[in-house]
């Protein structure tokens, strides 16, 4: 083959590899278009970008396809939050509540619709005739107990909230989550061995992406171009991870001894203030709420998840927890905020034959991963209850 | 190294390029045919090593045919129960059944195994077949596109092939519109489709059905998931084949067109079905005989061909219940031979549309059987399948629709038989068409996916 037919050739065919660029390009966005999203694959859109306050937040009117766990077509409203719109004032007589929270909260695996905070907004209005209650979704995953303050910080104000709802992983206080500002804001000792607000991530190069000419197009590539947004999610992804076995469908039976393990540390934390560090981080947190509640009077509660009920034939166990439980009652009480106990209150609203894992999961997961329908009924009605306390007590 | 993955687009590209400008293509091939399998792990590696100097061996220094042929059973069928049947048997700890693809069996061994057996028992029957050049026997054997699932290749269609390229006579294949046709052909079937499918179907299956229509679309899916996935395999592997210059028989003719069992068997994993037909039926007696020693022999041969799918007795009963279906087909078959009325009216459209619909049903029914846990959950499954519908949710339009459109791309792929006629070959084969499908197989592996999802018959 000469050296002109070599160059005619590629020139051909590289004008070939542009055409099935256009080729997936449109057949991907067919498959958007259509009922077909809901099985075949699609390439899902970024949801988050990089705030310089919260090290990552949600960007405003996007609606996404998620594949991971179950199919569902999230959005967020022109603020950011997920779901539904909401107007920045406030409508005379109504009640306003910022919810934030983690992955559970954010709820990308259901519909806007099917979110717990949704239901919950949806029962509260039926329930209170008189006067409006808005639920203003926060959640983000991943979000710490940092992360969900300062979010409540820049929030509750802005908005004219009327009390502020958090869903935590008790669990996180123990974690990095606390004292790493790598990534999103934690407190971290002064010069002078005092705790604050640390903002290391602000150095990291993807901050300044947002406002800068080259994040612009990065976004609007990835916005407008599905093999764009292909190729990025896989550099990003690299390996595909394995997804493991299938979880159990009922609790797997557990020694008496396995929670007391479980329980020990947060005894340790709470009631003994051990480990030092992430009990003075703890305390930080728990005044910063209490601060903010005073500052804006504003009501605050707190939903407490992740410290698993024993089962009732390991009756020491259930008495440790029960005792830890009342001692964080009593610490959130002496800074007026309330505590949920999200364990305690599924149990009682599990139907007969029901289990915990059973509102995790879906289809053939069910079972482990984030909330189902079912999860997000009973979350609903836990909200529900949370948010009504508060309208009491205000 | 799954075919579906960049990894394996990246391998596969350095081997094309390697071929086309490297003098020695034949060396080049079996290099790349043993990293390949390297990759597998040392286990499958030493195991395929070691069937492939014994079964040299024995061509060099069994004495008789007999000999040979029996020494070959032993070696090759010895070792395919030894590592896979006591794997099965054993059960696998840690493994997750529900996905139907995660069994630890060294790579491509059902596969291999059969084609080596194939080739003793051919030498023994025409020794003019024998090879004499252990690196030919080795490609053979191991060539890559091939090696794992498949198509199960015999001396006569690849020997000629790979002695032509140690001997630099093999031209190269010009029309890689075809190759990469197939290659695309594949990557979708198995990526859009197949993996689509998959956890639907684990759905269903794991949880087992609630109601009847979930059965029926529980059972329709994997019907087709598992075709997508299979040939979609095949595709790639006689696609990739091609364009490294080697051709490889068909695996697959759109088998949801047959109209009856023996059809959907010349259609279905064609190059297992000439395997068992060559070297089990006819040698066990099958055609010979009064007809109930036939029915007999097809019985058991179909029950050793579920078998050889695994040790469960699942894919037994799915065998002996094919057997079952084939004989009986061949019974009425029988009765009507001599009846011209009857052959006239079964030949008419509308008695073909029943027929195929009619054999269809049968077919989607024992999937089941090849799907299920063991033989209770099957078992359970039919029952539910042929319950009472009590809920007609607003989801079947759908999934009668979904269904539809399955069936409709298979009858389509029918017509992408077109692409291979000459004519067509020639049209479409240029430096556009191959940027196009190439850029399109690169896209599909480019994919973003959530879980891994190796083919199916990589556990076989």
């Amino acid at each position: 083959m000469s050296a002109k037919s070599l160059i005619r050739n590629g020139f051909i065919g590289s004008v070939g590899i542009v055409a099935s660029f256009v080729v997936v390009e449109i057949g991907l966005r067919v498959i958007e278009w259509t009922p077909a999203w809901k099985v075949l694959p699609v390439v899902e859109r970024e949801l988050g970008w990089p705030d310089p306050d919260l090290g990552y937040a949600l960007r405003p009117n996007l609606e996404i396809i998620n594949v991971r766990e179950n199919r569902a077509r999230p959005s967020t409203n022109n603020f950011g939050m997920r779901g539904r719109a909401h107007e920045l004032l406030k409508k005379p007589g109504s009640f306003r509540v910022i919810l934030t929270g983690d992955s559970f909260t954010e709820a990308l695996q259901v519909e806007d619709h099917e979110t717990f905070a949704h239901l919950a907004e949806l029962a509260l209005n039926k329930a209170n005739t008189a006067s409006s209650i808005e639920l203003l979704n926060f959640g983000m995953s991943g979000a710490g107990p940092v992360q969900q303050l300062t979010r409540a910080q820049l929030s509750a104000q802005q908005f004219s909230a009327d009390a502020l709802v958090m869903l935590i992983d008790i669990n996180q206080f123990l974690g990095e989550e606390m004292s790493n500002d790598s990534m999103n804001p934690a407190y971290i000792e002064d010069a002078e061995g005092k705790l604050t607000l640390g903002y290391t991530f602000r150095q990291r190069r993807s901050q300044g992406l947002r406002e800068s000419i080259l994040g612009t197009v990065f976004f609007a590539l990835m916005d407008h171009s599905r093999i764009v947004r292909a190729f990025y999610l896989r550099y990003l992804q690299g390996a595909v991870p394995n997804p493991g076995s299938r979880p159990m469908h009922q609790s797997v039976a557990r020694s008496c001894a396995s929670w007391n393990a479980e329980l020990f540390r947060q005894t340790e934390l709470w009631r003994r203030q051990s480990p030092s560090g992430a009990a003075s981080r703890l305390s930080k947190f728990l005044n910063d709420i209490a601060t903010l509640s005073t500052t804006l009077d504003i009501r605050s509660s707190i939903i407490f998840y992740g410290v698993t009920q024993p089962a009732e034939m390991c009756t020491e166990e259930v008495a440790h927890r029960s005792a830890l439980m009342s001692k964080i009652k009593a610490v959130l009480g002496s800074r007026s905020i309330t505590l949920w106990d999200a364990e305690d209150f599924i149990r009682c609203e599990l139907d007969a034959g029901q289990s915990t894992t059973d509102l995790h999961g879906f289809g053939s997961r069910t079972g482990t991963g984030h909330l189902n329908h079912t999860g997000h009924q009973i979350y609903s009605r836990l909200l529900g209850s949370v948010v009504t306390e508060l309208i009491q007590e205000r | 190294m799954y075919f579906n993955t960049l990894e394996c687009f990246g391998f596969f590209l350095i081997v094309w390029v390697s071929l086309r400008y490297l003098p020695k293509r034949a060396t080049v091939l079996l290099v790349a045919s043993l990293i390949f399998y390297l990759v597998a792990g040392w286990f499958d590696t030493a195991l395929i090593a070691l069937l492939v100097t014994a079964n040299w061996l024995l061509l060099s220094f069994a004495r008789t045919p007999k000999l040979n042929i029996a020494l070959a059973v032993i070696v090759n069928i010895g070792a395919l129960v030894a590592v896979k049947y006591r794997v099965f048997l054993a059960g696998v700890p840690g493994g997750d059944p529900t996905t139907f693809t995660d069994m630890v069996l060294p790579l491509g061994i059902s596969f291999y195994t059969f084609q080596l057996l194939a080739y003793q028992i051919d030498t023994a029957r025409d020794p003019s077949l024998r090879e004499r050049d252990p690196r030919i026997f080795m490609l053979f054997i191991i060539f890559f596109p091939q090696l794992i699932a498949g198509p199960i290749v015999r001396a006569r269609q690849l020997m000629p092939q790979i002695r032509a390229l140690f001997s630099k006579q093999n031209p190269h294949l010009r029309f890689y519109s075809y190759g990469l046709l197939l290659c695309a052909l594949g990557l979708s079937k198995k990526i859009l489709f197949a993996d689509s499918l998959a956890p639907l179907v684990d759905d269903i299956f794991y949880l087992g059905p609630t109601s009847s229509g979930q059965a029926w679309t529980g059972a329709w899916l994997f019907t087709f998931q598992i075709y997508f996935d299979f040939s979609g395999y095949s595709d790639i592997a006689i696609g990739s084949a091609y364009l490294l210059g080697l051709r490889l028989p068909r695996n697959f003719r759109t088998p949801y067109l047959s109209t009856s069992p023996r059809e959907f068997w010349q259609r279905w994993h064609i190059t297992l079905s000439t395997w068992i037909r060559d070297y089990l039926y006819i040698p066990l007696g099958g055609g010979r005989g009064v007809p109930v020693r036939q029915y007999c022999v097809l019985v058991v041969v179909m029950a050793i061909a579920g078998l050889w799918h695994g040790a469960n007795s699942t894919f037994v009963i799915w065998g002996l219940l094919w057997g079952f279906y084939i004989a009986l087909h061949r019974f009425i078959s029988g009765l009507i031979r001599n009846s011209p009325n009857v052959l006239r009216v079964l030949s008419m459209p509308p008695s073909r549309l029943l027929l195929w619909a009619a054999h269809l049903l049968v077919v989607v029914v024992l999937w089941v059987f090849f799907r299920a846990e063991n033989l209770t959950s099957a078992l359970d499954y039919l029952n539910m399948m042929f319950s009472i519908p009590s809920d007609f949710s607003d989801q079947v339009l759908l999934v009668l629709a979904g269904s539809a459109l399955l069936m409709i791309l298979h009858a389509a792929e029918a017509t992408s038989d077109r692409m291979a006629s000459l004519i067509s070959l020639r049209r479409y084969n240029n430096s556009f068409v191959w940027g196009l499908l190439g850029g399109i197989c690169l896209w599909l592996v480019l994919l973003p996916s959530y879980t891994q999802n190796p083919f199916i018959y990589f556990r076989f």
